[in-house]
């Protein structure tokens, strides 16, 4: 467990500097910021547009924050000869491959988290200029992202299955349709793509946010829901884990 | 330095139990062949590296160097025959415990220190607390990196950066310990040290398995030697075994020959020179073919005014054997000479 935990942390540390997730951190921040400009909207069109805007940013720039970096762990790793040194000590692959998957997911989180609190503060700066107060639906935001960082969880998961065996390119594109296929409704739709149910996972599932913009919207059994959600994302990642692993156990680096 | 070693005469591979003298294998390669698709890297290699030697691995780029080292440490599988590391198979986890490795051009962790990453290799070997700060502090000392081992690794030079590798690759107090051109790109101090470095490590009894261009450093700290080619042991030996033999230079005066003897010359040398008074001959270094030119000289009414036995290099014997390869092999990555690179200008 130490092993694991030494390599997610460094992961996290090496990750959390990449220019290329800072490009989409930032980018995604600015987005949020400049969705302050529709004031000329009425306050519940504008707190609507921003709750929507806010979410749709943060979960575009996590999905594209996830694929690349769990696309590029291990490649980058083997192209700077920084697996050698590592996998020549006492590390098992399956140790390795776990704690680069940690801290792949610590580096997500940390990008959720701070997009989520600059989204907070942008509504609660809303919120105050039309004078509303913070409801118990606008604390569902930290509910939202909660859903959001598991669905990333699973994405990451499957970026990091193909990552071991397929070229950083190949693996963007194959995560990337398996991400659209997984949040399209057509799994649901059964027929000729109901097989793909055993496959795909279903990241529909973690896309809660109607009651947060709609109040009057609501999830039945919501509890029970989020905890299938959680046990369906957990034992989801940890059989990609495990298939990854098997196939890193025999790769050559 | 070598001859504290078994000698291999031969490129033939030493098997069998250990040598007379007690030495033990630290590694055993058994005709391993590694093959990439129709690409055979590493073909049909054997060879014994005993405890406590330095050995030197040489070869030219491609020759399956660096392919070879990789399956020594299971990070690549042989697709046929056996690699021994202590007497277990390559990449066993205990093996592990007691081997490192400096790749060529190390990158570590740039946002670390010196001492920071130093100190996470040795937390990878189940170091903690005082002990690791001890050892930690203990190597960056001896690769002299103390005054700046709490700067960040992004402002390191490549020297600097390759003195972290040793460190890292001492971490676990290794037996044997290999090295992937730990020297390429140095500047000549930084280069010196390591060598140094390395001597000093052999001295504390480790085994090392170097793989290096520096044909100088080879000759100077290694044992014995392998020279591989088109992934193929061509010559495995003592180094002093393989650098003997030379040529005698015999400088001589006075030399009255007659147009007979003169004729006799071509036959008994492989070189002569006449400078004025003095003749200068050259012929192998056996002991037939120097009293044969002693003998002529003297024949002649020559005086012997020196005798002088010139050696070999390492690199005399790499170039030999990559020429024999490339014959062999029908490949020829030589150099063009001044003319020859003039017409293909024209």
């Amino acid at each position: 467990m130490n092993t694991i935990w030494l390599l997610a942390s460094s992961t996290f540390g090496e990750a959390i500097r990449r220019k290329i997730l800072l490009v989409f951190l930032f980018g995604g921040l600015a987005i949020m910021l400049m969705g302050m400009a529709f004031g000329a909207l009425t306050p519940t069109r504008d707190l609507n547009v921003t709750k929507s805007l806010g979410l749709g940013v943060i979960s575009l720039a996590g999905v594209f924050i996830s694929i690349i970096l769990y696309i590029t762990l291990i490649p980058a790793e083997i192209e700077r000869r920084t697996i050698y040194s590592i996998l020549s000590k006492p590390v098992q692959r399956y140790q390795y491959l776990t704690g680069k998957f940690l801290g792949g997911l610590m580096t997500v989180l940390t990008n959720i988290a701070l997009m989520g609190v600059i989204f907070l503060a942008i509504l609660t700066a809303k919120l105050h200029q039309y004078e509303q107060p913070i409801g118990p639906t606008d604390l569902a935001l930290l509910k939202n992202l909660a859903m959001l960082f598991l669905q990333m969880t699973l994405l990451g998961a499957v970026a990091m299955f193909f990552s071991v065996f397929l070229p950083p390119v190949v693996s963007f594109f194959v995560t990337f349709g398996v991400w659209l296929l997984g949040t399209s409704g057509l799994l649901d739709q059964g027929g000729a793509l109901g097989f793909l149910h055993l496959l795909v996972p279903n990241f529909g599932n973690y896309a809660i946010q109607n009651p947060f913009i709609n109040p009057s919207v609501s999830v039945t059994q919501e509890p029970t829901y989020i905890a299938l959600s959680v046990v369906y994302a957990l034992l989801y990642t940890v059989l990609l884990l495990l298939a990854g692993t098997a196939i890193f156990d025999r790769r050559e680096v | 330095m070598a001859n504290s070693y078994p000698s291999t005469e031969s490129a033939s591979p030493r098997n069998g139990a250990d040598p007379a003298g007690g030495y033990s294998k630290a590694i055993e390669i058994k005709n391993l062949v590694k093959q990439y698709k129709k690409v055979t890297a590493v073909n049909n290699i054997s060879l014994d590296v005993y405890e406590g030697e330095i050995f030197g691995f040489l070869g030219p780029n491609g020759a399956g160097k660096t392919t070879t080292i990789k399956t020594l440490l299971g990070l690549i599988f042989p697709t046929s025959g056996e690699v021994l590391v202590l007497g277990r198979p390559a990449g066993d986890i205990d093996v592990k415990e007691k081997i490192s490795y400096l790749p060529e051009s190390p990158y570590f962790y740039e946002h670390m220190t010196a001492n920071e990453v130093v100190g996470f290799y040795g937390s990878l070997f189940g170091l903690s607390g005082a002990a690791k700060q001890k050892r930690v502090d203990y190597l960056l000392e001896l690769v002299g990196l103390n005054q700046t081992g709490k700067k960040p690794l992004r402002s390191f030079s490549k020297g600097m950066l390759q003195r972290v590798g040793i460190a890292q690759a001492l971490i676990n107090d290794p037996k044997i310990l290999f090295f992937d051109e730990p020297t390429s790109g140095l500047d000549p101090v930084a280069h010196r040290d390591i060598r140094d470095l390395i001597l000093h490590l052999k001295s504390e009894g480790r085994t090392i398995f170097l793989s290096s261009h520096q044909l100088s450093d080879v000759e100077l700290v290694c044992d014995r030697v392998s020279i591989l080619h088109g992934g193929k042991i061509r010559r495995l030996g003592h180094v002093d075994d393989l650098i003997a033999g030379g040529n005698v230079e015999i400088v001589a005066e006075h030399v009255k020959a007659s147009d007979a003897q003169k004729a006799q010359l071509s036959q008994i040398t492989t070189k002569s020179e006449q400078i004025g008074e003095t003749l200068i001959l050259i012929t192998g270094a056996g002991a037939e073919s120097k009293n044969k030119v002693l003998d002529w000289v003297r024949s002649a009414g020559g005086d012997v005014v020196s005798m002088t036995q010139t050696r070999r290099t390492l690199e005399d014997i790499f170039y030999e054997v990559v020429h024999q390869g490339e014959v062999e092999t029908g490949t020829n990555f030589a150099v063009p000479s001044a003319a020859e690179a003039m017409e293909v200008k024209s």
